[in-house]
């Protein structure tokens, strides 16, 4: 695939948002627009006026938490099949469970490289059009 | 269980250094290691790493000098123009990956990572030491740069 990605990045801590972008355009992958928000309500509130192609999302953040986002886009017919990935550093196995439950395609746990993202997210979009599935390879631990 | 915690934390702080932060530092451990009292520490952050059963709590000690190289790694920016703001939040962050990735490596037991927290550092190098103390001290080129503590509540 040639097309390029808007990305929209939800993490609390503006440091690695600024990371994770970085990582992005170290990866290869092709991004178009790289927007972003420091939890899940300002995530919805670009989503409102953003077009997004994929989410890379914290768990853990203040006002509304990763499965605040994901229950929320799963809830939404326009926003119900837009690609989450979880970006974090959880290792409750019952938690990431709880995320690929919420309809999240899968997690890269930090610490994380350009090679980890790049290698996940084509993935991830290349499998775009088929129906998401939970199981134990979902999940992309480095 | 305690030999077990420090070998993670060692291990944890290497993998963190080295892929986030581009880092390969010589390490110095050992139990209520006391070398480089008088530092002058620049900041703290710290972490708690809880279960049901048991504590772990984590704290970083450091260096102006590893705050701004590791902050100017982190986001691939010029070490001269990283602001405290910066600094402060990737020590967070620091605090936040080594935490995680002990828990990766810890045996299953219903762990929970707590929120970072950053502070000036303790004048009284004494307050940091305790009987159950491991310390992984931080060195380049022969210059050591940063202070971990870990310590077990049960």
């Amino acid at each position: 695939m040639n097309m390029s990605y808007n990305v929209l990045i939800v993490d609390d801590s503006k440091t690695m948002r600024q990371v994770i972008k970085k990582a992005l355009s170290l990866s290869g992958f092709k991004i178009g627009e790289c927007l972003e928000a420091g939890n899940g309500r300002e995530a919805l509130e670009v989503l409102a006026g953003s077009w997004v192609d994929l989410i890379l999302s914290d768990i853990h953040m203040p006002e509304m938490d990763g499965f605040g986002l994901l229950q929320a886009l799963k809830e939404d017919s326009c926003w119900r099949d837009l690609p989450v990935v979880m970006i974090t550093t959880e290792a409750n196995e019952e938690r990431l469970q709880k995320a690929l439950a919420l309809g999240a395609r899968g997690y890269i746990r930090k610490p994380f490289t350009p090679e980890n993202i790049r290698s996940f997210l084509s993935r991830v979009m290349g499998d775009r059009d088929e129906a998401p599935t939970v199981d134990n390879d979902e999940g992309c631990d480095f | 269980m305690k030999h077990q915690l420090w070998t993670t934390m060692r291990d944890a702080i290497s993998n963190v250094l080295g892929t986030m932060f581009f880092l390969s530092p010589e390490f110095a451990e050992g139990r209520n290691l006391r070398a480089f009292q008088q530092w002058p520490f620049f900041l703290e952050s710290s972490i708690i790493i809880a279960s049901k059963a048991r504590g772990l709590r984590l704290v970083f000690r450091v260096t102006k000098e590893f705050a701004a190289t590791i902050t100017a790694n982190f986001l691939g920016v010029d070490q001269e123009e990283v602001p405290l703001e910066e600094m402060e939040d990737t020590l967070k962050e620091l605090a936040n990956m080594v935490g995680g990735d002990c828990l990766v490596r810890l045996p299953a037991d219903n762990w929970e990572l707590g929120i970072p927290k950053i502070e000036q550092p303790k004048a009284d190098a004494d307050a940091y030491f305790a009987p159950e103390m491991y310390t992984v001290v931080v060195s380049w080129d022969d210059r050591p740069m940063a202070v971990i503590h870990s310590y077990v509540d049960q």
